[in-house]
């Protein structure tokens, strides 16, 4: 459990979200400063554009806040607010019908490189708009299941708890999501796929 | 030059790029970046500096809604007490001065009107149950008869 400083005295996770649970906005604030980094890079691979991630972690935290005095600390906070991370976006998405390539034209949103940036900058950028490009063309329910399985490393367990899916169908969504994730990376770079002849 | 577990040199060969991506899954977690995943180009993206400030200013135009809320509804409340005691006061005058033909039909009016206010309540209450029954399917809300009942046992 992660120690968090306040004062001349260390209060626990647990100890922030009861004060919060009690009505301590502050506790809270605290608490959003501790997850919103891992809340806002999930919402960013699921979503690609940066202020769609903006707009849905607020929407997330504030819906945290609205139900915090029924969380019951049966499962971690940070899988807690993944469940309505991903249920928000799952929303937005269903709202919008937006599944594939709904932002093509905003690829440059993601930092799009600079030419005044060092070397190192730029690749690292590339990659990350290669990876999130490739993750977009996937269904959103194995975009997700990749993204909590391997870039968030998750485990099953954890991956049913926050998307409320059955065992199951997450080990067919990542399988499919999988090979299809290679298919894609294979055509974006020209590559030839091992598997067929 | 290319480095190990760097996505293009494992596309090649379906098992590298299952054993890499098992290797993914081992060294990554939550608000953690491996080196590995930074080669996949899963790192971290700052988080805009103004986004906690906004959230925050929506929690506390929130709290001060519930307040004027809590106001309102309890004002509410109190008016539509003084309201219904004020008409069952006139109705229990009115009907000491009707005879008692006119006195059934009276009640046989007040009965009806009685029954179509409670299930037009009744409707009402099971679209709001539904509407909670979807956040608790979500995952973020308590089931509405648990929290009704958390709510009885707060009250006690």
């Amino acid at each position: 459990m992660k120690n968090i400083f306040r004062g001349s005295y260390i209060l626990t996770e647990t100890q922030l979200i009861k004060k919060a649970q009690a009505g301590e906005e502050e506790a809270f604030r605290e608490l959003v400063d501790t997850h919103q980094s891992k809340v806002y890079n999930l919402l960013l691979g699921m979503l690609r554009s940066p202020e769609l991630a903006d707009d849905i972690t607020q929407e997330t935290f504030i819906k945290a806040w609205k139900n915090l005095p029924r969380f019951r600390l049966e499962s971690s906070f940070w899988t807690w607010l993944y469940r309505i991370a991903y249920r928000s976006a799952l929303d937005y998405l269903k709202l919008r019908k937006l599944e594939v390539g709904y932002l093509a034209e905003e690829d440059q949103n993601l930092g799009g490189a600079n030419e005044d940036e060092p070397l190192e900058i730029i690749m690292k950028k590339n990659k990350k708009q290669e990876l999130i490009g490739a993750l977009q063309e996937l269904s959103f329910h194995k975009r997700a299941a990749i993204i909590l399985y391997y870039f968030q490393g998750l485990s099953y367990n954890e991956i049913s708890a926050v998307t409320k899916r059955r065992l199951g169908s997450i080990r067919t969504d990542l399988h499919r999501g999988k090979i299809k994730l290679r298919e894609i990376l294979c055509r974006k770079w020209g590559l030839q796929d091992g598997t067929k002849g | 030059m290319e480095q190990k577990g760097e996505p293009r040199s494992v596309l090649y060969d379906p098992n590298v790029y299952e054993e890499t991506l098992e290797e993914l899954h081992n060294s990554q977690a939550p608000g953690v970046y491996s080196e590995l995943g930074k080669e996949w180009g899963w790192s971290e993206e700052p988080v805009p500096p103004y986004l906690i400030e906004r959230i925050m200013e929506e929690i506390y135009r929130f709290q001060e809604e519930v307040e004027v809320n809590r106001r309102v509804m309890f004002s509410v409340g109190c008016l539509l007490l003084v309201l219904t005691g004020a008409m069952l006061f006139t109705l229990v005058e009115a009907l000491n001065t009707l005879g008692q033909a006119e006195r059934a039909q009276v009640l046989t009016g007040i009965f009806w009107m009685v029954a179509s206010l409670v299930g037009s309540g009744s409707v009402l209450s099971v679209f709001f149950l539904r509407y909670h029954e979807r956040e608790h399917d979500e995952g973020y809300s308590l089931h509405p008869v648990e929290k009704l009942l958390r709510r009885l046992r707060f009250r006690k």
